[in-house]
């Protein structure tokens, strides 16, 4: 039986003349939660991008499931064959069509029956606490309903892994905490792994087990989130560490 | 002396000199008046803005001629003959300026509509109102210029109002030579000199502003800026829009009432509404689809924001280049294919994709603009859920550009309505759009009949108008 994880080795990525990502190895295990810090342009958006297939690496290899996904130069299963959800930073969604359909479209591609498909988009909505939207255009609901409808477009599929590229920028403290537990909750009940990809360490904390801090396309540290919280020597770490131990001394 | 003599020569170069010379004071007329009316009604609070706005709208879907028609009525009534060259050099620039200062001022309006409140705040905040006004005119001024520029460059291809007041422009010359002296090839050879000309003075001011127009067309939507209050503009612009709808169009209007003070020919009018009615909407509908399809070709293909540049370049040289040239060299297309062909150049159909081609520009930029709203990431979420392009196509792209797609069948289709070159030239024997009709019965017609076709042909615009204001306020409310 293959194992549930996602293996990068080595991998490059080019823009131009700009090296978004450079010898990138990494391994997400089943059921262990990562979040990819990094300070804007560090090339966490890409990393994301890459491992569900939107774009090829340059160099290296990409592995999902002990599967060969990607090569340099070339996709070998497309996105929607990767068993993964992506939450994209602007939500993406399409904003023609209701709630409900922004869902059930995902499941249509498919081929699965009417009846099934009514049944899990429900359970998707329920999940996420959207379904009395279900009638309502993108544009009619809420900033942080929008983050939740996006979140059940992303699992409605039953990825085993659910990447969340910034999703919580610009929301309120209380819709982010919300969003965060019902995150959280969502990956214990279907048993999904979290890739999480955000500038702010305290997002990192709330949902991840383990961490890589990314510098201009590169690994600085990588590690369980407790054993870099007390020993990185990144500037972001340090801060972080300072703010937590200020607050406590409050 | 000898340049005068020249200019008012038969000589054809001559004609096209004495076109741009309309030409040039139509643009400079319109600048002058457009311009700081469309930014005042951008920024301003006033009664009857909205009304304003709608009811300058109704010269861009009335052909000149009919004004034309109407001026020269009331230079008859206050005995003014047009005996003089450059008098009657000037009545075309009236009859055009009515058409141009229009769109000089919807394109000040939008211009400055594309800022956003909190920039239009952040002028505010920096100076007097005088200030802000002078400020964002000069913001305005590239794309109100290059609108009105090709306005006036539409008016080299528009033989009506020189017909009418016997000013021999380009366009008169060139329809002489195919209808009257039955010169095809010195038709197509004018019509090319005309096309060149026309390029030629626009394509610095395309280049130069195009980047400027795109810009402004590929702007996000934003938050519009609340409209500011000012006792001046409260009271002078209303005042000044009453003058300037009574000069440009109330008095062209009552020199069309005079004829038919003693009754109209209503009958005859409506017979030939009647006769035309089909060929009429076939000819505007068929140019609106084909128009907004050559516009969906146009953006997909060379779809991306890098693109934009080169296809809205693409564009405004399609609007500059004369209606004749391109009916002209369908003609000759045409006639050196075989007679297999004929089902298409000897049909209606040809008379719509001549306008269709012509008018596509409008369509390019208004899809161009919708287009620019779809997000990369759509295409994303599609491609990670396994969505399939045709699907996501259909079921997301295409209901989101339907607006801008509606919009532009409609524009293009009245745009196309009230042209009379390109009609003149291709259709099949017989079949007249309603304006032709109007055209071709004025010399010999009575000026009472004259007179009521064109003031059906008005009343039916505004009736447009009206239906397409009613559904904008609504829409907006």
């Amino acid at each position: 039986m293959s194992l549930k994880q996602i293996v990068l080795q080595k991998v490059d990525k080019r823009f131009g003349d700009v090296m978004a990502l450079q010898q990138l190895s990494f391994r997400v295990g089943s059921g262990r939660h990562l979040a990819i810090i990094g300070s804007s342009g560090c090339g966490k958006s890409t990393l994301l991008r890459l491992i569900a297939g939107l774009d090829r690496p340059d160099k290296g290899e990409i592995l999902i499931n002990d599967e060969l996904v990607s090569v340099a130069g070339k996709i070998i299963r497309a996105p929607h064959q990767r068993g993964v959800g992506l939450v994209f930073q602007d939500l993406a969604l399409w904003p023609n069509l209701s709630v409900f359909e922004n869902v059930a479209l995902v499941l249509a591609a498919k081929n699965i029956a009417r009846s099934e498909l009514r049944t899990r988009v429900n359970e998707a909505l329920q999940l996420c606490g959207v379904a009395a939207l279900r009638n309502r255009k993108p544009s009619e609901i809420s900033g942080g309903q929008q983050q939740r409808l996006a979140l059940a477009r992303a699992i409605v599929s039953r990825p085993d892994f659910l990447l969340l590229d910034e999703p919580f920028s610009g929301l309120d403290l209380i819709t982010k905490q919300d969003l965060i537990k019902q995150i959280t909750n969502l990956a214990q009940q279907q048993g999904i792994t979290l890739v999480l990809v955000t500038h702010d360490p305290f997002e990192a904390a709330e949902l991840a087990q383990d961490l890589i801090i990314l510098e201009q396309g590169g690994i600085v540290e990588s590690g369980t989130f407790d054993a870099l919280l007390k020993h990185s020597a990144t500037p972001i770490m340090q801060q972080f560490r300072r703010h937590i131990r200020d607050v406590r001394g409050v | 002396m000898e340049f005068a003599d020249w200019l008012f020569s038969g000589d054809f170069n001559a004609a096209i000199v004495r076109s741009l010379l309309v030409a040039i004071s139509v643009l400079l007329f319109a600048i002058a008046i457009g311009l700081p009316m469309g930014t005042a009604t951008a920024i301003y609070a006033f009664r009857g803005r909205r009304l304003f706005l709608a009811l300058l709208a109704l010269p861009l879907m009335v052909p000149s001629f009919l004004w034309a028609i109407g001026l020269s009525q009331i230079l008859d009534l206050a005995h003014i003959t047009l005996d003089n060259k450059v008098l009657r050099g000037l009545a075309p620039v009236y009859v055009f300026a009515a058409f141009a200062t229009p769109l000089a001022v919807f394109a000040a309006f939008l211009a400055t509509k594309s800022l956003s409140g909190t920039q239009i705040d952040a002028y505010r905040l920096a100076g007097s109102d005088g200030w802000v006004f002078a400020r964002l005119m000069k913001r305005a001024l590239p794309i109100t210029f290059l609108t009105t520029l090709l306005a006036a460059i539409m008016t080299l291809s528009d033989p009506g109002p020189g017909q009418i007041f016997g000013f021999s422009g380009a366009a008169s010359e060139i329809l002489v030579s195919f209808s009257a002296l039955y010169d095809f090839d010195l038709a197509r050879r004018q019509s090319l000199i005309l096309a060149l000309v026309a390029i030629v003075v626009s394509l610095p001011f395309i280049v130069w502003y195009g980047p400027r127009l795109s810009s402004a067309l590929l702007a996000k939507e934003t938050t519009a800026s609340r409209l500011a209050h000012n006792k001046k503009v409260r009271r002078f612009a209303p005042m000044v829009y009453i003058l300037m709808l009574l000069f440009l169009l109330g008095m062209p209007f009552l020199g069309l009432i005079k004829p038919v003070l003693h009754g109209f020919a209503l009958d005859y009018a409506f017979h030939e509404l009647i006769r035309t009615v089909a060929n009429t909407l076939f000819y505007a509908l068929s140019a609106g689809f084909i128009g907004t399809l050559i516009a969906i070709g146009v953006v997909m293909l060379f779809a991306g924001k890098k693109r934009a540049i080169l296809i809205i370049t693409l564009a405004l040289l399609i609007m500059v280049v004369p209606s004749s040239f391109l009916a002209v060299s369908i003609i000759q297309l045409g006639s050196s294919l075989s007679a297999s062909w004929d089902w298409l150049f000897r049909s209606r159909l040809i008379v719509g994709l001549a306008l269709g081609i012509h008018f596509s520009p409008v369509a390019i930029l208004l899809v161009l603009k919708r287009y620019s709203a779809v997000s990369d990431s759509w295409f994303d979420a599609a491609r990670i859920s396994g969505v399939s392009m045709i699907v996501f196509y259909w079921r997301i792209i295409a209901p989101f550009l339907a607006p801008a797609l509606a919009l532009s069948v409609l524009i293009i289709s009245l745009l196309a309505s009230s042209e009379i070159g390109t009609v003149l030239l291709l259709r099949p024997p017989g079949e007249d759009s309603f304006p032709l009709s109007i055209f071709t019965v004025m010399a010999n017609a009575s000026e009472s009949l004259v007179s009521t076709l064109c003031l059906l042909y008005i009343g039916l615009s505004a009736i447009l108008l009206i239906l397409f204001w009613h559904v904008l306020v609504r829409k907006s409310a």
